[in-house]
């Protein structure tokens, strides 16, 4: 082969087809990567993932082939910088291309990519440009200097690739771009309705809730809602199924809060219901739903989820002041995230494993771990505002953590926060799975925190029918009882019941004789007040009954009657909240409610005890063995005769709603909340002649 | 002469005789003296007048059903459905028109480009806009019927068509497009001649479940035996009887709208019935849903529900194994007994039948499950023999509580001048004028009178005006849409329920409304009509009543909805969870947005003066705000606490009285009216045994609360019992030691037994108590209830009588001195 020859072959290899493609594809695929890896989130960067993704499988094969017969015409070529290079760009796209197949498999297939693959992703391609740079600069040199050596069809063969291979880039970007801009994102903020009512002043469009929005405008529903989604393709499937039955999850479904609610707004307008909506209903408060006007205080998707995964997860800022005290700020959704069609949908969520920055950025906060998080809406109170005379504390389980034996600032090994108790570890298939920043976890452990939010509403996810009820139930009781075990902590909780209860009586009594029985009832485990929440609602109480050898009753007292209300004078763990003129606040009607008459909840650690006092009935006594039957009353006597030895039962009971409350809310349906028994105790006493 | 005589003689007998034989000549049809129609009806006096407005036109409706030629095969000839729904919930009920796009004759390429289905969107102002094409529902198909229905569970409404074909599921993406997903539904592979289409939720799992009807094994065999020899006026190929009959499907849904066949192993196949619809009805009033299908020239059939997944064939024994050419079907407790009956639409020259459930009997014993067909005395059986009656329902047309019936005829017969035609019929309207009388059946204006080839139709108040319309499908016609403009209705309450993701519309729920001691009931989506879909937003008219009483709907997942008084002309939404509301789009006037707005002015006002001390003036501004909402509780009981204030204790009396009459579970009101009663016996209304009476209602209302025990205590003491008292007082302060008020009474009580030292011990330990919170909770931080200023900011003393401050040591200067006490301890 003649030197001209030789010109016009490397001249024809500049210009071959295959040539200027590939490479126009590589620089394509190096320029839009490192727009992805480097430029802030946008839509035109995930237009980017997706067609530099399409790109670099459409590329494969014939940058593989390129390679390939470009080795084996050239292997014969002595080693020098240009042939090292060469071979190193190679490796660098060979790397290039399998970690990149590995990415997108995992982002279509798996629940999130791997970050090491992702690293050698871009390694591969930095080397890449480091190797190519290497191994263009000689040539083009070369072909400079073969053109200064008369010889310009070289030249003219490097110039025309390069203008090729820039007109693929260059294509492959802005027709990307373009793309994306005919893309719409959905708003975040909306409008406020026409006829929105300010009551509480232009400035507090959510009040008398604290909550705000970082716009101060109102929010597109959708842009909160779709909880479901998150557990699409089995990403945070887990998480979603716990939320799914959690009071979170039914936080506005809950036909108690839907009937309060109602009440509320007919009695105290409907902005008031405002009030509640911070907590229980975000997503319609959000909305501009709870208005003087609307047609339904609760939308559907309000509704449906509750405090949904987004509603959490989009909160910037907390005060510790309580009544919601957050500012939210959604995130910005993916592209076509909020589409109806499988299709569309199914790119988002490629999307998001694929380019998971501004979902981890967006959605992932240390706040999220504090007891302040948790106390924006675990810490209420009600003001002027509300009842129109004056500050009134409600239920409060941060403050009462915060001064607790289970607060120690600082001290990790004595401390335990809201989340380690009501979020315990759960063994974990979740993307989210391991966190690096909790100061009894590792980045892999393997766990996830459990979204159930095991509280003490034992109550309603039965009785909403939803999908897991039961076995929500369950663990509730389980836990209401102490006998759900949290291992990563016990090392610093208190073993045993939750509030345990113990009977104090004498070994021995004198027939006839006054007698006592105490029952101590110790805050064991909780974390805060026994009981808490809303102490008008709440009830727990302790049933005593004492019977002789012969099971006859010889006292009783909280026992329930056939309409399901406890007797009257049992010892009970509740309030009684008064309105202005001293009448019990008995529909949750807050907005009268000026303080109590009489509460009892114990704090964490404490003790209380219950007395009983009662005669000891006389041996001997004649009758017809059932005695004297009295009307059924806590404190009575029920019969009298006892032969030889009493035997004392106590049991703490507790349920959710009191009777009263059910009546009220659902008139002649039959509605009665479940009791369960939190602890119990038994003891004997000896009773003599003398 | 003779001979002349003898023919005048003769001409003149023949005259005589043939003039006494011979009267007006007979023509076939005319009146005739002697023969009488016991069972023929004129409308009474009171009947009302009833009109009707076509105006599909002027609406915006445009459809041409059928758009080829007719060539006497029966499957072109059933067809022309419909279905009422909101499918893009914004509160008004949009349209669906099911078209067949292909005479049999017709090669398949041609039927492209006809026009198919189509979907009318309500505009909400009683027009509509076509938005076939954008919704993606725009399908050619030799269509039969449709069903709106959240099948998959997405709160959305999703649709069910069948057709001489296949069934097909459209997924209702959100946005107004539809997608199909009939494969993964699981719907593939079942191909026949589908008529009817009925969603109902059988199994109580809270989706929605679909009953589709087969009618025959269509076949060309006989389509194509046409005779040569005679004149044939309907060949065989349109006689149903020629085919075999088409089993029935049932499609269970997994909660996702995917579905499992199981019309088999659920025993309703039906394999013997050549089926055009089905009604999912509790006839047994158990709480499921049992299912009657009208079979043409073939027995109907009632399964019920065994609750186990199955049905029993119980169509013979309960008399209701109907053996006539049944087509359409409605349902509807016409005689307000509480049960639903069935009305069915039959061939010509057989009654329409009306089958009383004779389960609950208004006027003699109950029977059980058993029907009787009571069309004939009731006016609906002769009049209806020369019609071919296909869609059909009961609704109150005029709005006069009860249910009246429409039926939509077009005859089966081709006509004699043109056999690509169908011969029409007018449709026809019953008002029922009571059980006493039954029905009649009225003129309803030309535009309802006008005939047609009817097939389908469907009833919905699509303006939001109160009363039903109707829209009719033409076969081979246009779309009617009968607007409803009867003067002089009464009344009317919608009632539209919100049922769960899976079955939003509450398909299956039923809705009993209570008004003038009557009860209407309805069970919602069990109307099947004729291949088509009634809007499932009930209208119960009131006639002279301002309200109904109440409103009970029992779901069809056994939950039930309890509703107080609702005024006449709203529309209450009753979600399934939560509280009832009224569609304020239909309801918020301007004046009644006026309205609201001066009662929340008078209100918040009225409050302020209240707590600012000026009682007078807050008296005044709550009577305002009363005008306007006279049922305010808060209003009427803070209007006696003002009344109170001023010294008007009969105003206050009657203030508290009215909240409990609004609200007879007002323990407040009971309190109030006790303690006016109890606590001033220096005032004219003191009266201690009458404030029993009203403390033990408040009790019995709350029994674990100690407000009630500590008055009936007081009261107790009051009146001297005083074993009474300490039996109360003792219960109060088991649950609540802190209580000092009760506790010195109950210390004085002990001093009345001469148990001093009992006495002296519980008047130290309440004081104790008081000095510590007053409240119970051994807590370090703020408690619920706690106030800054450490006590409850009740207005003044409760009960001056009882209470211990601010005068404790007055009222107790005896107590206190026998027990050597000095109160500045506390």
């Amino acid at each position: 082969m003649n030197s001209n020859a030789s010109v016009r072959t490397r001249s024809s290899v500049w210009t071959a087809p295959l040539a200027w493609s590939v490479s126009g594809l590589l620089v394509f695929e190096t320029v839009s990567g490192l727009s992805i890896w480097l430029l802030p989130f946008s839509v035109s960067n995930q237009f980017l993932v997706l067609v530099h993704t399409g790109g670099g499988l459409l590329f494969m094969l014939p940058a593989l082939y390129y390679q390939y017969r470009h080795w084996a015409r050239l292997r014969s070529t002595p080693m020098d910088v240009v042939v090292l290079t060469g071979y190193l760009s190679t490796a660098a796209t060979l790397i290039a291309i399998v970690s990149g197949v590995v990415l997108t498999a995992q982002a279509v297939f798996g629940t999130h990519i791997s970050g090491l693959w992702d690293k050698i992703h871009i390694g591969s391609t930095i080397a890449f440009v480091g190797a190519v740079a290497g191994h263009f600069v000689p040539l083009v040199r070369r072909a400079l200097r073969a053109a200064r050596q008369e010889h310009p069809a070289m030249l003219q063969g490097a110039r025309s690739m390069g203008v090729r291979v820039l007109m693929v880039t260059l294509l492959g970007l802005f027709g990307t771009v373009l793309a994306a801009q005919l893309y719409s994102e959905p708003q975040a903020y909306t409008d406020f309705p026409e006829d929105y009512s300010h009551l509480y002043g232009d400035d507090r469009p959510f009040a008398p809730s604290l909550a705000k929005t970082a716009a101060g405008l109102p929010i597109n529903p959708e842009m909160l809602a779709g909880s479901e989604g998150c557990g699409y393709d089995g990403c945070h499937s887990e998480i979603e199924q716990e939320w799914s039955v959690s009071a979170h999850r039914w936080s506005s479904m809950d036909p108690a809060f839907q009937g309060v609610q109602g009440v509320m707004a007919d009695q105290n307008g409907p902005e008031s219901t405002r009030y509640c909506g911070g907590c229980h209903d975000p997503i319609s408060l959000f909305a501009g739903s709870k208005n003087l006007f609307a047609d339904s205080l609760s939308l559907r998707d309000g509704f449906e989820e509750g405090v949904s995964c987004l509603t959490c997860h989009a909160i910037q800022e907390t005060d510790v002041q309580g009544n919601a005290d957050y500012t939210i700020d959604p995130p910005r959704r993916y592209a076509f995230e909020l589409s109806h069609t499988p299709a569309a949908q199914s790119v988002s969520r490629f999307l998001i494993r694929a380019y998971p920055r501004m979902h981890q950025e967006s959605l992932q906060k240390t706040l999220f771990k504090s007891p302040e998080f948790c106390a924006a809406c675990h810490k209420q109170f009600i003001d002027e505002e509300i009842n129109q005379v004056g500050w009134v504390q409600l239920q409060n389980q941060y403050d009462n953590w915060r001064k607790s034996r289970w607060n120690h600032p600082g001290d990790p090994t004595q401390t335990i926060e809201c989340r380690e108790c009501h979020m315990p570890l759960t063994p974990s298939l979740d993307p989210a799975g391991g966190d690096a920043t909790d100061y009894n976890r590792t980045p892999d452990d393997g766990k996830h925190r459990s979204h159930r939010f095991l509280g003490a509403n034992q109550l309603m996810p039965t009785h909403l029918k939803l999908p897991g009820g039961e076995e929500q139930v369950r663990l509730t009781e389980a836990w209401l009882k102490g006998d759900y075990a949290i291992p990563e902590i016990s090392d610093k909780w208190q073993p045993g019941p939750a509030v345990p209860i113990e009977i104090i009586a004498p070994e021995r009594v004198v027939a006839g004789e006054e007698m006592a029985v105490t029952v101590l009832v110790t805050n064991n485990k909780l974390g805060h007040d026994f009981p808490t929440g809303p102490l008008d609602i709440i009830q727990a109480w302790i049933e005593i009954t004492v019977e002789d050898d012969q099971g006859r009753i010889v006292y009783q007292s909280g026992g329930v009657d056939e309409d399901r209300f406890v007797e009257p004078g049992a010892f009970m763990f509740k309030a009684e909240p008064v309105d202005r003129y001293g009448n019990l606040i008995d529909r949750h009607n807050l907005w009268e409610m000026v303080g109590v008459r009489y509460r009892r909840a114990l704090f964490p650690g404490f003790d209380d005890q219950a007395r009983f006092a009662f005669q000891c009935p006389t041996f001997g006594v004649e009758g017809d063995g059932e005695g004297e039957r009295l009307p059924l009353r806590s404190g009575h006597v029920l019969s009298a005769p006892a032969v030889g030895r009493l035997e004392v039962t106590a049991r703490l009971l507790y349920r959710k709603i009191d009777q009263f409350m059910l009546d009220t809310l659902f008139p002649g349906a039959g509605i009665t909340s479940p009791i369960t028994v939190m602890s119990e105790d038994r003891a004997t006493i000896q009773v003599s002649g003398t | 002469m003779v001979g002349a005589v003898t023919v005048a003689a003769a001409a003149l007998l023949v005259a005589a005789l043939s003039r006494s034989s011979e009267g007006p000549v007979y023509r076939p049809g005319q009146d005739i003296d002697g023969l009488t129609r016991s069972l023929s009806r004129t409308a009474p006096p009171d009947a009302p007048r009833l009109a009707f407005s076509e105006v599909a036109e002027s609406s915006g409706i445009a459809f041409r059903h059928f758009p080829g030629t007719r060539t006497s095969v029966l499957y072109e000839d059933m067809a022309g459905g419909m279905a009422w729904g909101d499918y893009d919930g914004d509160g008004d009920a949009d349209l669906f028109l099911v078209n067949f796009v292909k005479a049999a004759e017709d090669d398949v390429p041609s039927r492209a480009g006809r026009p198919g289905n189509r979907l009318f969107r309500n505009e909400g102002d009683g027009s509509f806009k076509d938005v076939s094409a954008e919704s993606g529902l725009a399908v050619s198909e030799m269509g039969s019927a449709a069903a709106w229905g959240d099948y998959n569970a997405d709160g959305l409404l999703d649709l069910w068509t069948t057709a001489y074909g296949q069934n097909r599921f459209f997924r209702n993406l959100g946005d107004g497009r539809f997608q199909e997903a009939s494969g993964d539904a699981g719907l593939a592979g079942f191909t026949g001649f589908w008529t009817g289409v009925s969603p109902g939720d059988y199994d109580q799992d809270g989706d929605l479940d679909v009953y589709v009807t087969g009618y025959v094994k269509y076949e060309d065999r006989v389509a194509t035996g046409f005779s040569r020899q005679y004149e044939v006026e309907q060949p065989a190929s349109l006689n149903p009887s020629s085919f075999p009959a088409e089993r029935n499907l049932l499609f269970r849904n997994d909660g996702r709208g995917r579905f499992s066949e199981v019309a088999s192993s659920a025993g309703v196949d039906n394999a013997a019935g050549r089926s055009l619809s089905a009604a999912w009805v509790d006839m047994n009033n158990d709480g499921q849903l049992d299912l009657y299908v009208a079979n043409d020239v073939s027995d109907n059939i009632l399964f019920l529900n065994s609750g186990d997944g199955t049905f029993e064939d119980v169509s013979h024994t309960t008399g209701v194994a109907d053996y006539r050419g049944a087509m359409g079907l409605a349902v509807g407790d016409w005689d307000r007994d509480g049960d639903q009956d069935l009305f069915i639409t039959h061939w010509i020259a057989q009654e329409n039948a009306l089958f009383e459930n004779l389960l609950i009997h208004r006027t003699e014993h109950a029977y059980g499950l058993r029907f009787s067909d009571i069309a004939d005395r009731n006016g609906l059986g002769q009049s209806s023999l020369d019609y071919v009656g296909w869609a059909t329902g009961f609704f109150d047309f005029d709005l006069d509580g009860h249910e009246d019936l429409f039926m939509v005829n077009g005859s089966t017969f081709q006509t004699s001048s043109d056999p690509t035609q169908l011969i029409s019929m007018p449709p026809l309207l019953y008002w029922n004028g009571g059980t006493d009388r039954g029905f009649y059946s009225l003129e309803a204006g030309p535009a309802f009178g006008e005939p047609a080839v009817g097939r389908g139709g469907g009833v919905s108040d699509y303006d939001g005006d109160g009363d039903p319309d109707i829209l009719l499908i033409e076969h081979g016609g246009a779309a009617r849409l009968l607007r409803n403009d009867t003067p002089d209705t009464g009344g009317w309450l919608r009632v539209l329920l919100e049922g769960p993701a899976g079955n939003t519309a509450g398909l299956g729920a039923l809705v009993r409304v209570h008004s003038g001691g009557e009860v209407q009931t309805r069970q919602v989506g069990a109307q099947a009509s004729y291949l088509s879909q009634h809007d499932p937003v009930l209208v119960f008219g009131l006639g002279d009543a301002s309200g109904a009483d109440s409103v009970t709907v029992r779901w069809i997942t056994g939950e039930r909805s309890e509703l107080g008084p609702q005024p006449a002309g709203v529309t209450v939404v009753v979600p399934i969870r939560g509280d009832a509301r009224h569609l304020s789009t239909l309801d918020s006037s301007p004046d009644e947005r006026d309205a609201t707005h001066m009662f929340w002015e008078s209100y918040r006002a009225a409050s302020g003066h209240r707590l600012a001390g000026r009682s007078e003036e807050a008296a005044t501004a709550y009577v305002k705000a009363l005008t306007f909402r006279p049922e305010h509780e808060d209003a009427l009981y803070y209007l006696g606490a003002v009344r109170l204030d001023m010294g008007d204790d009969e105003g206050a009396t009657d203030a508290w009285n009215r909240l409990l009459a609004a609200n007879p579970r007002s323990a407040r009101a009971l309190m109030q009216l006790g303690s006016l009663r109890l606590c001033r016996p220096d005032g004219s209304s003191y009266d201690p045994q009458t404030a029993r009476g009203y403390f033990e209602r408040a009790h019995s209302l709350n029994r674990a609360e100690t407000g009630g025990l500590a008055r009936l205590g007081m009261t107790a003491l009051a009146l001297g019992d005083l074993a009474e008292a300490r039996s109360q007082f003792d219960a109060v302060l088991l649950s609540d030691p802190g209580n000092t008020t009760v506790a010195v009474w109950r210390a004085f009580l002990a001093w009345r037994e001469g148990n001093e030292a009992e006495a002296r011990t519980r008047v130290q330990s309440a004081f104790a108590m008081a000095e510590t919170s007053g409240s119970e909770s051994a807590s370090t931080t703020p408690g619920e209830g706690d106030t800054k200023g450490g006590t409850a900011m009740t207005a003044r003393a409760s009960c001056p009588l009882f209470d211990l401050q601010p005068d404790f040591e007055e009222s107790f200067e005896s107590l206190v001195e026998r027990l050597s006490l000095k109160l500045t301890q506390r």
